[in-house]
């Protein structure tokens, strides 16, 4: 192929360049809802503290075959500290009756508006990381340990593993960064729509905590921390290295320019 | 056009086995960055100049042209990069002299690089050798479409460069071709590798096409990392060349263990594509 062709092939192969805008959601206007959505919902359980004690009526007593009622009177009890929920009128007839929640009520509205500030407060992180990781890799490495650490932790405690946005975005995949979380969530309040049964009370208090102690939480870890170590650790350091070679050979282009190093086009 | 930058023009591509005049060259120089006159006609005989059959004459043409590309004002390289018609060398051959036998494949090489050099300006309106560096540089800055379609072009130019390497230089002609060729190496190197840390840094979020994409341009960093290696040798042996030995060292014990490196890296970013 001609030198000629090569040119003309090279130069129909691109077009100019367009601009491409990329709309990104402001850092700050998200990063200020996370912490906002927490004192929200300590502010809505504060409020249904009142309802809750004018409601209650039966101490809750687990394993009791009598008191079917208190069990669920404390099973709501338990959710409306934890979750915005309107005290719900319980029936006490043959059997619970739940409404479906594929058609929400407006006593779960506060759920529908907590679980989207939490979906809001995903993107916030994932932002947070994104403009971490603008400023090198060390976080890739970073995070992975920090994944393994919490892994060999939950194997050692009895909770399920949290799953946080940084592990989330570590994983090597295309997936978006800031999708939502609500299937733990969601998993849980399909389980209150279940058979319940004062013996299942322990099992899904646990998995609840588990649950409500970050919105982020899973019992599944993302990857093998072991596999991403080995595969990340020499990517970062290879960055790394790239950087400060960046660095000398600025250096060495503004000597240049100084006039420092003995370059000349015609030497004397 | 002035005449003194006619004759300045003309002095600079005689026929006389020796790089082009340093006063020459200034001259040219204060024409362009001092006037604000058309550099038209200027280009015209600079590229009648690379019409000649002697190997002499256009590789100084070909000399004088980068000279004032790299150290003129940006509107003589705007003007190469409007022109219908860059350097037609690909074939040329001069077989009058024993020497034009040995210097005709790299002029050949030269004047391609300078017309990617040319194109790499009407594809991304700028000379990205010139741009701003560091953190806060344009490679680092750029979204990862622009970051794409950027480090295809620098690819490509830096691909001509390298292969415009000269193997040995044996007389001042070549020497000054391959001083310009180091400076803009230099440059380019950096513009290339900042946009590489900006592609591994966007990496995991951009979609799989694009991942795709950012893979092979990659891939194809690392290949040109040994070659530059090759090109700094040929420099570190020029006396007249003080490099500074941390970024020579730094390229070299890189490429050194890039094979772990590129081994690895591609592996994962491979994997991460599944």
């Amino acid at each position: 192929m001609g030198e000629e062709q090569l040119c003309s092939a090279s130069g129909e192969r691109w077009a100019l360049l367009g601009s491409a805008g990329q709309n990104r959601l402001s850092a700050r206007q998200m990063a200020s809802r996370w912490p906002a959505m927490g004192a929200s919902m300590r502010r809505r359980s504060l409020q249904n503290q009142g309802q809750l004690e004018e409601s209650e009526a039966l101490q809750p007593a687990l394993g009791h075959p009598d008191t079917s009622s208190g069990a669920l009177d404390s099973l709501c009890r338990q959710f409306q500290r934890r979750l915005p929920l309107r005290a719900v009128s319980l029936n006490l007839r043959a059997g619970p009756s739940w409404k479906p929640l594929e058609t929400p009520q407006p006593g779960q509205q506060g759920l529908q508006a907590a679980a989207r500030s939490a979906k809001n407060a995903l993107g916030a992180v994932s932002q947070r990381i994104q403009e971490s990781c603008q400023s090198g890799t060390k976080w890739l490495v970073e995070t992975q340990v920090k994944a393994r650490r919490r892994k060999r932790g939950s194997q050692k405690g009895s909770g399920p593993p949290a799953r946080s946005p940084s592990h989330r975005s570590t994983r090597l995949s295309v997936a978006a960064p800031a999708r939502s979380s609500l299937d733990p969530r969601e998993r849980v309040n399909r389980r209150l729509s279940t058979k319940m049964g004062p013996h299942a009370h322990p099992r899904r208090r646990s998995r609840r905590e588990a649950a409500f102690r970050s919105p982020y939480s899973s019992a599944e870890p993302l990857c093998s921390p072991s596999e991403s170590d080995s595969d990340l650790e020499p990517v970062g350091a290879g960055i790394q290295h790239l950087q400060k070679l960046s660095q000398e050979l600025d250096e060495a282009i503004i000597a240049e320019e100084s006039g420092d190093m003995t370059v000349s086009l015609i030497h004397d | 056009m002035g005449s003194s930058a006619s004759k300045a023009a003309l002095s600079a591509t005689t026929d006389e086995p020796s790089e082009p005049g340093p006063k020459h060259l200034a001259a040219l120089i204060q024409y362009i960055n001092g006037t604000n006159r058309s550099v038209e006609r200027l280009a015209d005989i600079l590229y009648e100049k690379t019409g000649s059959s002697s190997w002499v004459v256009v590789f100084k043409a070909l000399i004088t042209v980068h000279h004032l590309m790299v150290h003129g004002n940006e509107r003589f390289i705007q003007h190469l990069a409007s022109r219908s018609s860059l350097f037609i060398l690909y074939n040329f051959l001069d077989k009058s002299v024993t020497e034009g036998y040995t210097m005709s494949p790299f002029i050949r090489r030269y004047s391609r690089y300078l017309n990617e050099k040319s194109l790499a300006y009407r594809l991304m309106a700028c000379d990205i050798s010139k741009a701003k560096r560091g953190t806060n540089g344009v490679m680092r800055t750029m979204n990862s479409r622009e970051l794409l379609n950027a480090l295809l072009v620098i690819q490509t130019q830096f691909t001509a460069l390298l292969n415009a390497n000269p193997d040995e230089i044996t007389n001042g002609i070549i020497y000054a071709a391959f001083m310009l060729l180091f400076k803009d190496a230099l440059r380019l190197f950096v513009a290339y590798n900042e946009g590489i840390l900006n592609l591994l840094g966007k990496y995991f979020y951009m979609r799989k096409n694009q991942c795709k994409e950012s893979l092979d341009i990659y891939i194809s960093f690392l290949g040109r990392m040994t070659k530059f290696v090759q090109f700094l040798k040929v420099a570190e042996v020029q006396k007249s060349i003080c490099i500074r030995a941390g970024a020579t060292r730094r390229c070299g014990v890189w490429a050194s263990h890039h094979g772990g490196f590129s081994c690895c890296g591609a592996q994962a970013l491979t994997r991460g594509l599944q």
